[in-house]
């Protein structure tokens, strides 16, 4: 593995969790909005994306890969073996995140917020607004972890994306090819990538954080 | 007008509301007072539709306020909390998305925002953030917040309890100049006697969840009332 392989394989890893969060956040944060202020089945909900987010990556990589292959209901896509379909593996692992921090975290604004916007907003799209206005400081937390956990992900991309060399290989499926090769150095070196990567969203969202709260 | 029939409320199994009635006609302001837990602030939520009876109904103009409908009754509502919350914007900005929330067009909404924001005397400080006024500047956004909408019906929790002697009979006149120039009903609890003295048409007394007296006029009025009644 050279520097521009292990460029490639940064920059795949980059862009795919970026994207499947980038999807997550956009439709995990209205949902988890929504489920904060929904009178009924609230519960239900809750239980429903708690759960979820405790979904085994491969679990989730299996019936990807069945509903994905050939013979399945959506092998017309030609998903499999894809950025794409790493992608979309992604976004399903991380949707439940987003919008069940999102919905804590709206739940856990104080009561006197809740109730003035409740009192402001008649429009529902605007009382999303301001909520989650309200919000943001743990809005771009629950992103974050949603971030984390996609980078860090190994067991549904290996699966979807197949681990195929300069085409879906990333950071994590790359880290269980050396080591299974035996090629511990390369694999070491990729961890500390991966950890150096880590740490430099972790950086990038503090910046945020700070910035939004100024 | 506003009409609370019966209302008992209950937290943990304690009651705090035991079966409350009140009625605000419109043009008309009704203070409620009491002492600290007697449900004053309790009774304002539920009639601000954010917080729903046990038992009772609230109705406004005649119509019984459900939580399916509530939407649209609170579009004719202003209701200011007991601690004067501000939105995490700008003043300028906690006003005018008040107005954009309740659907009024953006170019009125800015006038209204500006209109409402030099009547509390915070006009020179519309751009700074909210977060960062004082507890009475707080107050007096609130205030401006509420008036900007325009409301059929108005809700305030102590709106001069941070408020320095000026600033506090600045608000009153403006209060009672607008609940006269709209015909609005206004429910107002308060622990100021001069607040009650310079705003109640009618004062109601809760204590303990009960409403324990309800005179009209100024409390020296009612004073009077009683002994030569």
């Amino acid at each position: 593995m050279d520097a521009a392989e292990l460029l490639l394989i940064t920059g795949l890893t980059l862009r795919v969790s970026l994207t499947a969060v980038a999807f997550s956040s956009a439709l995990g944060i209205p949902l988890g909005i929504l489920i904060a202020t929904r009178q009924r089945y609230r519960r239900v909900l809750a239980l429903v994306v708690n759960t979820a987010m405790g979904t085994p990556p491969v679990l989730l990589g299996l019936l990807l890969y069945l509903l994905l292959s050939r013979q399945g209901p959506l092998g017309s896509l030609g998903l499999l073996f894809t950025p794409e379909g790493m992608v979309l593996s992604q976004f399903l692992l991380t949707l439940p995140i987003t919008a069940g921090l999102t919905a804590s975290a709206v739940e856990s604004l104080p009561r006197e917020t809740r109730e003035l916007i409740e009192s402001l907003a008649t429009r529902p799209a605007f009382k999303a607004l301001l909520l989650a206005n309200e919000a943001k400081p743990q809005l771009l937390a629950a992103s974050l972890t949603a971030l984390a956990r996609a980078v860090s992900e190994v067991g549904s991309v290996i699966i979807v994306g197949g681990n195929i060399r300069y085409h879906t290989r990333v950071l994590t499926t790359a880290i269980v090819y050396y080591t299974n090769a035996g090629e511990f150095e390369a694999a070491l070196w990729l961890g500390a990538v991966l950890a150096l990567v880590y740490l430099s969203l972790n950086a990038a969202a503090l910046a945020v954080r700070a910035a939004v709260r100024e | 007008m506003i009409e609370a029939r019966g209302l008992v409320k209950h937290y943990g199994g304690l009651p705090v509301l035991r079966g409350v009635d009140l009625r605000a006609e419109r043009g008309e302001v009704v203070c409620v007072v009491g002492p600290n837990g007697a449900g004053k602030s309790t009774l304002l939520r539920i009639l601000a539709l954010v917080e729903w009876p046990d038992q009772g109904a609230v109705l406004y103009d005649g119509v019984q306020a459900e939580q399916r409908s509530a939407a649209s009754l609170r579009a004719r509502i202003a209701y200011v909390p007991q601690r004067s919350h501000v939105l995490s914007l700008s003043v300028r900005n906690n006003v005018l998305f008040a107005l954009l929330a309740r659907g009024v067009p953006l170019g009125e909404a800015a006038a209204r925002a500006d209109e409402a924001l030099k009547a509390v005397g915070l006009y020179d400080l519309r751009g700074r953030r909210a977060s960062a006024l004082s507890g009475g500047q707080k107050q007096l956004l609130a205030l401006a917040r509420a008036l900007a909408l325009q409301p059929e019906y108005l809700l305030l929790d102590e709106p001069t309890a941070s408020l320095d002697p000026e600033n506090a009979r600045r608000v009153r006149e403006l209060l009672r100049e607008y609940v006269e120039a709209k015909r609005a009903a206004a429910v107002v609890v308060s622990h100021s006697m001069a607040e009650v003295r310079e705003l109640a048409d009618k004062t109601v007394v809760l204590v303990n969840g009960r409403v324990a007296a309800t005179y009209t006029g100024t409390p020296e009025e009612a004073v009077l009332a009683r002994l030569f009644a």
